[in-house]
């Protein structure tokens, strides 16, 4: 009987058939003076006696050949009842006698982590993550139901379909539990011996915050980062977050919510001294060292000391193997892409419903390319198409006509012309204004409590009704707005024609300049807010000491700043629905968070031009420009009495500029759209949270639609999400930091030659999106509600910007993105601007370091590191 | 030819429809600023209106049937794309499948 409860220092690497994996590994590494906290494990062999006891062999056995649909229902029942009974006296016994003698030896009552420890876990590809129990905070009085349940999680309905998808007896599974005292660490983190992403064996990547270090692993709170060198333990980088949330280390008494806000002096502190840094990357590495393979390893720091809590192998899984599991040819929707590089999150995108043909696949969207092969009237294979729609190719190259497919693409064209057409002309020549009323169908679809958040993203972006005002379908506006590129052919052509030698950029030069372009007009807010802010000299001051929550706090305080908070307010009653990565219902809206307003109202602060100076340079060009046309087109015949040529390149420019500012306006509106189905997301929230059903704010977004309608009706309660919450955080982080394959199921050629050496600098090449040369030091910014700060004349480079960064291009010299094209937002802005922009640079923000000095020619689109940081 | 012209006046009565509707639409699609331009939505009302009705008016029978049969096949199929589109939103929402 005794050996079926062991201390953790009686197991050792070959247990791992008593005492699970899990188990096994950090008997292993105590036994070998690891500091891992105290600790014991139930061993597999006290969950075979109880079920032994429960006589639940035979329906074990019985599972065997049960329909799957039965056997669901069966394992809920093994299940239910291993959760519900008592385990046998002895047994129930020598689990308190062991966690009474841990009690004893720290001398007073403690909290424990009770996780499960399947002795399945090893079984070849099999790897269970995020399937088995784990429960902390667990004190005496809870301890013997925490074992039950995690016995009983080996029977939740994702570990039995996980073990009949891949083929596992179910039988043959069994569970150990260890038991370990829980570190009230006052910081804790993650790190990784070699680099999990790129696999790069050279440094060791620290990540650590706050308090407990649960809410690191699920990405509940953004870390700091540090990368180390392995060679000598110099900190290579570092990026201090902004840590808003932490796991405090003791629960209060009642307390079920587990987040705490993190004092505002130690938000941006960091969380580790150079020591602990060192410590930390020395034990990882003694880690990695005992075991022979790269580890991932997790620790907490408590009274100044460390403490191992894990240790397992890296799973480098590349960015090539997602999507593996997927069928069919798929490449990525770059519209969207270039907007927002991370994967929805589970929630957002399953609210979304996409058209035929367009699919998400672990939360990027993909256009299905054999759909759309069916459909095109070429010969043409799926690599070729994915190429040229992922623009790798520029033109169709001579795809021949396929005879065959003609017939049905004229009906489908047919089709498709019919049901547009009435919106095409009802979208021809809106006036300024037409979209104002979207603003009071937002405010009545929130005020409409019946409404449900999926009723909402239909009636709202989806399916508007018949004899709705085009106002109220902003959304089919923005699509039908992408007219604007058959003009903008036309345009280009005609000018090409008659003017070969005008500036390359002129189609773009004409199209721009639009007024009423609401998101120019929302750079202007933010501007007018830096010059109220510069006209009170304490408002100006707290901006720039602090900041920006801090500051906000403050200027709340001060007198002195009511007319501007009062400015404030108005700005965000006019544009408090925008975010950043505002396509995703997770992200904050500025209404929400205002700091990242005073974030952009303080890069405005540091610079001296506005925005009016960069509009007027475009806008001389552009006189120029239609200056040299009319010059250059008179030499032509008839011109100079008519003036038919220019006037037709005019008529087109017109064009060009109304589809741009529609595309950009209805994108202002449906954004709206997106807020309100986040606000009716963040009213169950708190519902949810109040009845205990969700423990920590933000959690709903990895919920799927269906599991948020289970849990509001009761038929699903907080553990039966908890695990499956805490699995898809740690993907999605994965899946951040991996950032998307360009297709699915197609090998893609490389657009672009990978970095090379050119003249002693390292030489990136991308796509020319905005004309000019310049020289400067780079900063890289990865989200702008974290990174606002950026030194007039330093090189933006980015993963990829959309509205809420452009009050950053006013402060950069130049910008280099890794994703984009021509026509996406940063190009679009850097041309307005009158700045050089380099768009799809391949991994730019890790190839490039702040710090290092860089030359971005806009002109072939290129960009070369001429010095590392150190040097520049 | 008479099958050609019967189709040609069948195509005219779907355009005649697609104007008709986006005509009838103006008054909504500007409500805002109904007061400054309602003489043009009145304007596009009975433009098309009128079009439409002295083209059929002019046209010999076989030909404005034809006529009249785009102008009722097109009204038919815009109101059908909102039903259908209703019954593909409702098939692929995801919240309403439960566990």
């Amino acid at each position: 009987m005794k050996s079926l409860v062991r201390s953790l220092h009686e197991v050792g690497a070959g247990d791992a058939g008593l005492v699970g994996g899990k188990g096994a590994n950090l008997g292993e590494l105590l036994r070998n003076g690891f500091p891992v906290p105290p600790g014991f494990v139930v061993c597999a062999g006290a969950y075979a006696r109880f079920l032994g006891a429960l006589d639940l062999g035979p329906a074990m056995r019985e599972l065997l050949s049960a329909p799957p649909d039965e056997s669901v229902q069966r394992c809920a029942n093994i299940r239910d009842r291993l959760e519900r009974e008592e385990l046998p006296r002895e047994l129930a016994e020598l689990i308190l006698a062991s966690h009474g003698r841990l009690m004893e030896n720290r001398g007073r009552p403690i909290a424990c982590a009770v996780r499960s420890s399947a002795t399945a876990e090893d079984l070849g590809a099999a790897s269970f993550a995020g399937q088995h129990g784990t429960y902390y905070y667990v004190d005496q009085a809870q301890l013997l139901k925490k074992v039950r349940q995690c016995w009983g999680s080996l029977w939740s309905p994702e570990a039995v379909s996980y073990r009949a998808t891949h083929g596992i007896d179910h039988a043959s599974v069994s569970m150990a539990v260890v038991v370990q005292e829980m570190i009230a660490s006052e910081v804790s983190g993650v790190s990784f011996t070699a680099n999990p992403v790129s696999g790069s064996r050279d440094e060791v990547i620290i990540e650590s915050s706050w308090g407990m270090g649960a809410a690191i692993v699920d990405g509940r709170v953004t870390p700091d980062n540090y990368v180390i060198e392995r060679a000598d333990l110099r900190v290579r980088s570092q990026r201090i977050a902004d840590k808003r949330l932490m796991v405090a280390a003791h629960l209060e008494a009642g307390q079920s919510a587990r987040l705490d806000e993190v004092p505002n002096a130690m938000r941006r502190r960091e969380s580790l001294t150079p020591d602990l840094l060192r410590t930390v990357a020395e034990w990882s590495l003694k880690c990695e060292s005992h075991f022979g393979k790269p580890q991932d390893v997790e620790w907490a720091i408590c009274d100044g000391s460390f403490y191992l809590l894990q240790s397992r192998p890296i799973t480098v899984m590349g960015r090539e193997d997602i999507g593996r599991d997927v069928k069919g040819k798929y490449v990525l929707f770059k519209p969207l892409v270039e907007n927002f590089t991370d994967p929805f999150t589970p929630l957002s995108e399953d609210l979304m419903i996409w058209p035929p043909g367009i699919r998400a696949i672990h939360g990027w969207v993909y256009v299905d390319v054999e759909a759309l092969q069916r459909l095109l009237p070429f010969k043409v294979s799926a690599e070729a198409l994915a190429q040229y729609l992922y623009s790798i190719e520029k033109d169709a190259p001579g795809w021949r006509v396929s005879i065959a497919k003609l017939p049905a693409l004229f009906v489908t064209g047919l089709l498709f012309l019919l049901a547009n057409a009435v919106l095409f002309l009802r979208t021809r020549a809106l006036p300024d204004g037409a979209l104002d009323s979207y603003r009071a169908l937002c405010a009545k679809v929130d005020a409409d409590a019946s409404m449900s958040p999926a009723d909402a993203m239909i009636r709202l972006l989806l399916l508007p009704q018949l004899g709705d005002a085009i106002g109220h379908m902003p959304l089919m506006i923005n699509l039908s707005a992408v007219r604007f590129m058959s003009r903008m052919r036309i345009l280009g052509r005609l000018v090409r024609r008659w003017a070969p030698d005008v500036r390359a950029d002129a189609e773009t030069l004409l199209g721009s300049g639009s007024d009423g372009v609401l998101s120019a007009e929302m750079g202007r807010g933010i501007w007018a807010l830096a010059q109220e802010a510069n006209r009170n000299a304490r408002v100006r001051a707290i901006l720039l000491a602090q900041a920006p929550e801090r500051a906000l706090a403050e200027l709340r305080q001060a007198s002195e700043a009511r007319e501007f908070l009062r400015d404030l307010d108005a700005f965000l009653a006019k544009n408090g629905h925008r975010a950043i990565k505002e396509f995703e219902l997770r992200s904050a809206r500025w209404e929400e968070n205002p700091a990242v307003v005073l974030g952009m109202v303080r890069n405005y602060l540091l610079i001296e031009a506005g925005p009016s100076l960069h509009e007027q340079k475009a806008a001389d060009a552009r006189t120029a420009l239609i200056a040299e046309l009319r010059a250059r087109l008179q030499a032509l015949p008839l011109e100079r009495a008519f003036g038919l040529r220019l006037r037709l390149i005019l008529f087109f420019a017109d064009q060009v500029r109304y589809f741009l500012k529609l595309r950009e306006n209805s994108r202002f509106y449906y954004i709206m759209g997106f807020g309100v189905v986040r606000k009716k997301v963040l009213r169950i929230e708190s519902e949810l949270l109040r009845q205990g059903k969700l423990k920590c704010k933000d959690d709903i977004f990895f919920l799927q639609a269906k599991e948020l309608t289970g849990l509001q009706a009761g038929r699903l309660q907080w553990l039966d999400v908890e695990d499956r919450i805490r699995e898809r955080r740690i993907e999605h982080i994965r899946l951040c930091k991996m950032g998307p394959p360009k297709a699915i199921g197609i090998e893609m050629a490389q657009k672009y030659a990978a970095a090379t050496q050119h003249e002693g600098a390292t030489l990136l090449q991308g796509q020319p999106a905005s004309p000019g040369a310049y020289e400067g030091i780079a900063r890289v910014i990865l989200d702008p509600s974290i990174d606002v700060e950026l030194t007039p004349g330093e090189v933006l480079v980015a993963p990829y910007t959309d509205p809420a960064w452009t009050p950053l291009f006013l402060t950069a010299g130049a910008a280099v993105v890794e994703v984009g094209s021509y026509l996406s937002h940063a190009g679009t802005v850097a041309r307005e601007f009158g700045m050089p922009c380099v768009v799809d640079v391949a991994e730019a923000t890790q190839k490039i370091k702040s710090g290092d000095r860089i030359a971005v020619d806009g002109n072939s689109g290129s960009v070369r590191i001429l010095a590392p940081k150190a040097d520049a | 030819m008479t099958a050609l012209l019967q189709f040609a006046a069948f195509a005219l009565g779907v355009y005649l429809a697609i104007r008709m509707i986006v005509a009838l639409y103006g008054a909504v699609d500007v409500w805002h600023m109904i007061g400054k331009v309602w003489p043009r939505i009145v304007a596009d009302v009975i433009v098309w209106g009128v079009t439409t009705g002295v083209i059929a008016w002019l046209m010999h029978a076989p030909y404005r049937s034809a006529l009249l049969w785009g102008l009722s096949t097109y009204l038919v199929f815009y109101l059908s794309i909102w039903p259908l589109a209703g019954l593909y939103f409702a098939r692929r929402r995801t919240d309403r499948d439960i566990d």
